[in-house]
């Protein structure tokens, strides 16, 4: 390592001369950085008819990349909090994707027009995870 | 925390996690729905203040040491001064956001309430 960062030795390993194996954490490492965490609802699209979409604008971050994300999110027959990875499908098919999607402009998470709750007010609840790390630059 | 929400209903849509964020972050990020016109899309970032605690500090004089000609420091007292110790939400109900910060409560069983000016003054249970 330059001299510069910090880093963390495993136990009884010095850190000063410690090898990249006995480190459980080094600045130089190539990990995620977490840019932005939050959640969000969406009402279920079902009895709308019309597809929705959530959106994390980052226009005004002006990032200039495509970052890293993951999304999670409640599903269609899934049991109140209890998170899905997304994208998700539904098995039997038909419109009830939960499909998330990420620009330099920001986060877009589609709920297809058939997903649907357990009741007419239910809302799928998601919760996101924008990383620092470039996923794609043009 | 920034908090969106439906300012015609005062339900909250989303938020985004944090106490302090860049510049860039508080103005520029927003969220939209398909099904909500931007402009009834609210945003409302909760304010945070240093959390100052008092905490003893000792005081410390440049001296001439006795019986010599040399100048060093000395522990001449204490004195109680107020230090800052993270960020407490500065609004009356910070119990609340206490508890939206440790998942204890799902923030979009509450909605948001607005004065007539349009200032959020309360986040309470729909």
């Amino acid at each position: 390592m330059a001299d510069y960062g910090i880093k963390v030795s495993k136990p009884g390993y010095d850190v000063a001369d410690a090898t990249d194996e006995q480190l459980v954490f080094s600045s130089k490492f190539d990990t995620l950085k977490i840019l932005m965490v939050g959640e969000g609802t969406v009402p279920s699209p079902w009895d709308s008819g019309e597809e929705q979409y959530a959106v994390i604008d980052l226009t005004g971050l002006s990032l200039g990349y495509v970052p890293c994300f993951v999304v999670y999110t409640e599903i269609e027959g899934g049991a109140d909090g209890a998170f899905y990875l997304a994208p998700y499908t539904y098995p039997a098919g038909g419109d009830s994707s939960i499909m998330p999607f990420m620009t330099e402009e920001g986060l877009s998470i589609r709920f297809g027009y058939q997903s649907r709750g357990p009741s007419a007010d239910y809302a799928f609840d998601y919760k996101y995870i924008i990383y620092q790390n470039i996923l794609y630059q043009y | 925390m920034i908090i969106f929400y439906n300012n015609k209903t005062g339900a909250i849509l989303g938020r985004i996690d944090g106490r302090v964020h860049s510049d860039s972050v508080t103005n520029g990020v927003k969220m939209h729905y398909s099904n909500i016109p931007d402009e009834d899309i609210g945003k409302y970032v909760v304010p945070f203040v240093d959390n100052m605690v008092e905490e003893e500090e000792e005081i410390k004089e440049l001296l001439v040491e006795e019986g010599t000609n040399k100048v060093k420091e000395f522990v001449t007292g204490t004195r109680k001064v107020l230090k800052p110790h993270g960020k407490v939400p500065d609004v009356s109900f910070a119990d609340l956001i206490y508890q939206i910060e440790k998942r204890e409560v799902r923030i979009f069983d509450y909605k948001v309430v607005t004065d007539k000016n349009g200032l959020v003054t309360d986040i309470v249970k729909k």
